[in-house]
């Protein structure tokens, strides 16, 4: 079972970085979220070894300009502007293929 | 109930704190009331970046930040864990932790002891490691030029049909606070730079690979000759090209400093750790203070050692890290510890819990291990008594069994030696042997030991260290 408001807070995360590429002028951008839930039970020899529940999770935003890539990836979305400023930097050095 | 604070700039994701300590404190609390003898929630940021290039052109060049949290919950004598990087949810886990905990001591096997702790300072503070050159405000440009000084040293000659580089760094900021009232805050980083450098002649084809990083900002990689660096990669990678096939059979073996690095992190350091000790699958199991080498021998492992790759200042259940002596003078002396495993022999905790970062639990790992320095002025005088042997350097990887105490490791190249001198170019080397008898068999160290290339440690988490010492002469091992 989700975690109470894990959707919201996913959805709400996910609008801070789009405002950040929005902001950022490039001509095309996406970005994926996940962020996972579960459990891991792990037995050695017939012992408990780990029993853990979590998940991981994150964005990837990835920008097009003049038809170069740029790529970041982050977690905490406070730093969403300065991610997306680094793909676009990074796009400028990336060659045409 | 938000349980991290965003106090950042939008540069520095990292700066102040994620913690709100008070929020914590009270979740915490509630850990206890449900039954727990001690909880934990330790919040790792990563800041960090990667690229590769091929050729001198750019492939891939990735900025990221990751953050996540794990909390550790002990009851009745077994751990509850949970680690995400949704850190808002964490507050509704503490009671399904707890009973995930409970749950596990419920089925604890007929005989297995109940986990406990070992008593460590509980301490407040702040510990930053700050580099010279801040790694976070490298550019990209910058990154690159360098990398490609390894690129221009490792090119221009016909048979060199590739060099691929690397670069990648890290800012690691880590919160930790306990049940006992430990609050710590500590961040260092962490910068590597490497290449791969391929050689083609008549269907043959070889790599060698180069590396060079520690703990540290841009500083670690502008110390380095990188045109150098690649220069050697080249001669080394072409030295392939011409090598013959090695002898096989117990030789005279003399170890550079990376394979001896690589010997006595996977040989000794990993039978050192305490986990595997009391689970009965470490070779040095009952040895404590035994003379298991040669007297020559002097083993340490050591998180404070700035600028190794291995190094960090507190350990991820919050203990001061310090030098541990786990050889001394050929005599076993101390093995690797956290604090359960601490507990379990009855010792003090030496800052041996490493994890991965925010979303594992802590590990008995190694830090920077080396061997210290002998007697012998140099490699010559270790080859003089040498009338047919080997001389291997570097490492492909290899492969240890901890319990047995057995070992083999893939040289990245080598020598014949014959009559004290280096004669022709060797390939395809591996070493192998026990790890008992080859520490006995150590008959000749130079003076000057220090750590060499940096790697990572793979225990089911990976993890960056550093290893090295002399440069080793071992009077007997299998070579093949």
């Amino acid at each position: 079972m989700l975690p109470e408001g894990a959707e919201d807070r996913l959805l709400a995360n996910a609008n801070v970085i789009a405002d950040a590429c929005k902001a950022s002028g490039v001509q095309q951008w996406d970005l994926i979220g996940f962020q996972s839930y579960g459990h891991q039970l792990d037995i050695e020899a017939g012992k408990i070894t780990m029993a853990a529940g979590g998940g991981e999770g994150g964005f990837g935003v990835r920008v097009v300009d003049e038809g170069r890539f740029g790529f970041a990836h982050l977690v905490d979305v406070s730093g969403a502007q300065r991610a997306v400023e680094q793909a676009v930097t990074h796009r400028q050095e990336v060659p045409f293929h | 109930m938000v349980m991290a604070a965003k106090q950042t700039d939008g540069h520095h994701p990292t700066v102040g704190r994620y913690l709100n300590q008070e929020k914590v404190r009270k979740a915490l609390d509630a850990a206890r009331s449900y039954g727990a003898s001690y909880a934990e929630v330790r919040v790792v940021a990563l800041t960090e970046s990667t690229v590769a290039m091929r050729d001198g052109i750019l492939e891939k060049a990735i900025p990221g930040q990751e953050l996540g949290m794990t909390l550790r919950v002990l009851a009745d004598g077994a751990w509850g864990v949970h680690s995400t990087t949704d850190l808002a949810s964490l507050p509704d886990q503490i009671e399904s932790t707890t009973r995930l905990a409970k749950a596990v001591a419920k089925r604890r096997a007929a005989g297995e002891r109940p986990k406990a702790l070992a008593e460590v300072p509980i301490i407040q503070d702040e510990t930053h490691w700050r580099s010279k050159l801040d790694v976070r405000h490298t550019e990209l440009d910058q990154k690159m030029e360098l990398m490609n000084d390894i690129y221009r040293g490792a090119s221009g000659h016909d048979d060199i049909v590739s060099v691929r580089t690397g670069w990648s760094d890290e800012h690691i900021h880590t919160e930790l606070m306990t049940t006992e009232g430990m609050d710590r805050v500590w961040s260092f980083q962490r910068s590597l730079i490497h290449g791969m450098v391929t050689a083609r002649r008549e269907g043959e084809v070889v790599s060698y690979r180069t590396r060079h990083g520690g703990q540290g900002g841009l500083e670690v990689i502008q110390e380095a000759d990188l045109v150098h660096l690649g220069e050697e990669a080249q001669r080394a990678a072409l030295r392939l090209l011409n090598a013959e096939r090695a002898p096989s059979g117990k030789l005279p073996l003399i170890a550079d400093k990376d394979l001896t690095g690589v010997y006595i992190h996977e040989a000794l350091g990993h039978p050192c750790e305490a986990d595997l000790v009391a689970a009965g699958d470490s070779c040095l199991s009952g040895k404590l203070g035994q003379k298991i080498g040669n007297e020559l021998v002097t083993v340490v492992d050591d998180p404070t050692m700035m600028g190794g790759y291995g190094a960090y200042p507190v350990d991820d259940e919050g203990v001061d890290t310090r030098e541990k002596v786990l050889i001394k003078n050929g005599v076993l002396t101390e093995y690797l510890n956290h604090r359960e495993t601490a507990h379990h022999f009855g010792v003090d905790p030496n800052g041996g819990a490493r994890a991965q970062d925010g979303l594992h639990h802590p590990l008995v790992r190694m830090s920077n291990t080396m061997i210290h320095g002998g007697t012998h002025a140099d490699i010559d005088e270790l080859m003089e008594d040498v009338q047919y042997g080997v001389y291997a350097c570097g490492t492909r990887g290899g492969q240890v069994d901890t319990g047995r105490g057995s070992f083999q490791f893939a040289a990245q190249e080598a020598w014949l030696i014959e009559n004290g001198e280096l004669t022709r170019p060797l390939k395809d080397v591996s070493v192998s042997g026990l790890t008992l008898e080859i520490l006995k068999n150590v008959d000749g160290l130079t003076r000057d030991a220090s750590l060499a290339s940096p790697g990572f440690c793979g225990k089911g988490q990976t993890v960056p260290v550093g290893d090295g010492g002399p440069v080793m002469r071992i009077s007997e091992a299998l070579v093949g």
